[in-house]
């Protein structure tokens, strides 16, 4: 077993520069959380909740489970806070948590390519919105999880290539496929969902 | 162009990330064709559809339910925990491997960390492994199990793949920083069936190639959380007493938050 200390400093990763501090004020939220500042955190978990919430939601489809995920994805960074780099950008950084939380969390239902439970409309929900949750809810995960990334935060491919770890050309085609499947399942025409 | 290539290019022309030449090709060709113009219209539709779904307000309360989960399990503290139900998972592996194959105790004065259980050497007589903690360096072996045991220097032949990017590195004892595969004898009194290996290695986003002088066996490498890795390859070139025999390969299993945390690496016995 590694000896106390040794492990744990050896792979402490990125303390931000001081330049980027300065420009960015995740980073050094984090920072200061990462050294055990709880307000840090706190003010890390107000600024992006709802975005995460939103792309929890998009990627489960049900209000319930994606404030557990919210609460989980927030758990699991504070845990692994100090894996965070402070030249990468927070947000995009949370984003891959809450990913890996919706897989994890799909992976224990064992709905992972199955459709997901869809949520009933809700009051200000919309009808809209609800169905185009509905038809997001019939796809693949690898498309489901790509239109949210786009279409929740409007990151860029390569944003979208570097937090899921593909290859730019791969996030390329899955997007295509994925918005024709959800043409499919949204308007009812061109190919089967999924 | 024609109507199969501006539709396979509809998508990234209607999210701007197109060059702008090939952009302007595409926009010149859907002038022109009713039909992919259609085609157009209709993802451009699914886009505003899902544009809807960018404004959900998560509910206040959970900041309280947050607080309390994060006051319930700080991180440090669950980590250790983590870390001693590894050692423990490991421990009972290299004591079930000694038993099955009982061998001499090798020597060595040894600082030891992280942990490796390796299958007994073809023969040398002996009596148990264990899991090793503590100890120094590899240094010479003594005794007849001298000429069987791996060389004093695979530690210092290992090198990092790349820099580790974090500002606490341990100090190697030549005075360099970012180690990555450290290879340790048991000390004197202890198995030679035990080796210790510990990984550190900062961000292994090609395949690595590690070279260590370590009986064939199982060996299980600990390391920190590591940075997003796809998928990993990692192995091992092992060189046997008695020859060279490299295999391995290997994988970086996830932790929960998505990060490579502990790299098994498997390996059998043979000879090259």
């Amino acid at each position: 077993m590694a000896s106390p200390g040794m492990g744990t400093e050896a792979v402490r990763l990125g303390e931000a520069r001081p330049a980027q501090l300065a420009g960015d004020g995740d980073a050094a939220l984090a920072i200061r959380a990462r050294a055990g500042d709880g307000e840090a955190f706190e003010q890390l978990y107000l600024r992006h909740r709802d975005q995460v919430y939103t792309l929890c939601l998009n990627l489960c489809a049900d209000r319930e489970q994606a404030q557990d995920l919210l609460q989980e994805t927030f758990v699991r960074a504070y845990r692994g806070l100090r894996t965070f780099r402070g030249g990468a950008q927070f947000a995009t950084w949370l984003y891959r948590v809450a990913v890996n939380v919706s897989r994890d969390a799909a992976r224990k239902q064992r709905v992972r390519e199955r459709p997901l439970p869809v949520a009933a409309p809700e009051a200000g929900g919309g009808d809209m919105v609800h169905q185009v949750r509905d038809a997001l809810s019939r796809l693949r995960a690898d498309h489901r999880t790509v239109l949210a990334l786009r279409y929740t935060r409007s990151l860029s491919y390569q944003e979208i290539a570097d937090l899921l770890g593909w290859s730019l050309p791969k996030v390329k085609v899955t997007i295509h496929r994925a918005k024709q499947a959800f043409k499919a399942a949204y308007l009812g025409v061109g190919e089967e969902a999924g | 162009m024609k109507c199969g290539a501006v539709r396979r290019r509809l998508s990234e022309y209607l999210d701007s990330e197109l060059p702008e030449r090939e952009s302007a090709r595409v926009a010149g060709h859907l002038a022109g064709c009713p039909s992919c113009r259609r085609e157009a219209e209709g993802l451009r539709q699914s886009e505003r559809a899902l544009s809807s779904l960018s404004a959900e307000v998560a509910a206040p309360e959970l900041t309280a339910d947050l607080r309390a989960r994060l006051g319930a399990a700080p991180g440090r503290g669950r980590r250790w925990v983590w870390a001693c139900g590894v050692a423990a998972a490991i421990g009972a592996v290299a004591l079930w491997w000694a038993l099955a194959h009982p061998r001499d105790v090798g020597t060595g004065a040894g600082h030891s960390r992280g942990v490796v259980a390796v299958k007994p050497r073809q023969g040398v007589e002996g009596s148990t492994g264990a899991l090793l903690r503590g100890g120094r360096a590899r240094g010479p072996a003594t005794g007849e199990d001298a000429n069987a045991r791996p060389t004093a220097t695979a530690a210092n032949r290992l090198q990092p793949p790349a820099a580790p990017r974090g500002a606490s590195e341990a100090k190697r004892p030549n005075g360099t920083t970012q180690p990555t595969v450290l290879v340790r004898t048991p000390p004197a009194d202890t198995s030679p069936e035990t080796e210790t290996v510990e990984a550190v290695s900062p961000e292994v986003k090609t395949p690595a190639v590690r070279t260590a002088d370590v009986p064939m066996g199982i060996i299980l490498i600990l390391g920190e959380p590591q940075p997003i890795i796809p998928r990993s390859e990692c192995y091992l070139e092992v060189t046997l007493p008695d020859g060279t025999r490299s295999v391995t390969s290997q994988v970086v299993e996830r932790n929960a938050t998505g990060e490579s945390r502990e790299i098994q690496i498997a390996y059998e016995s043979g000879q090259q």
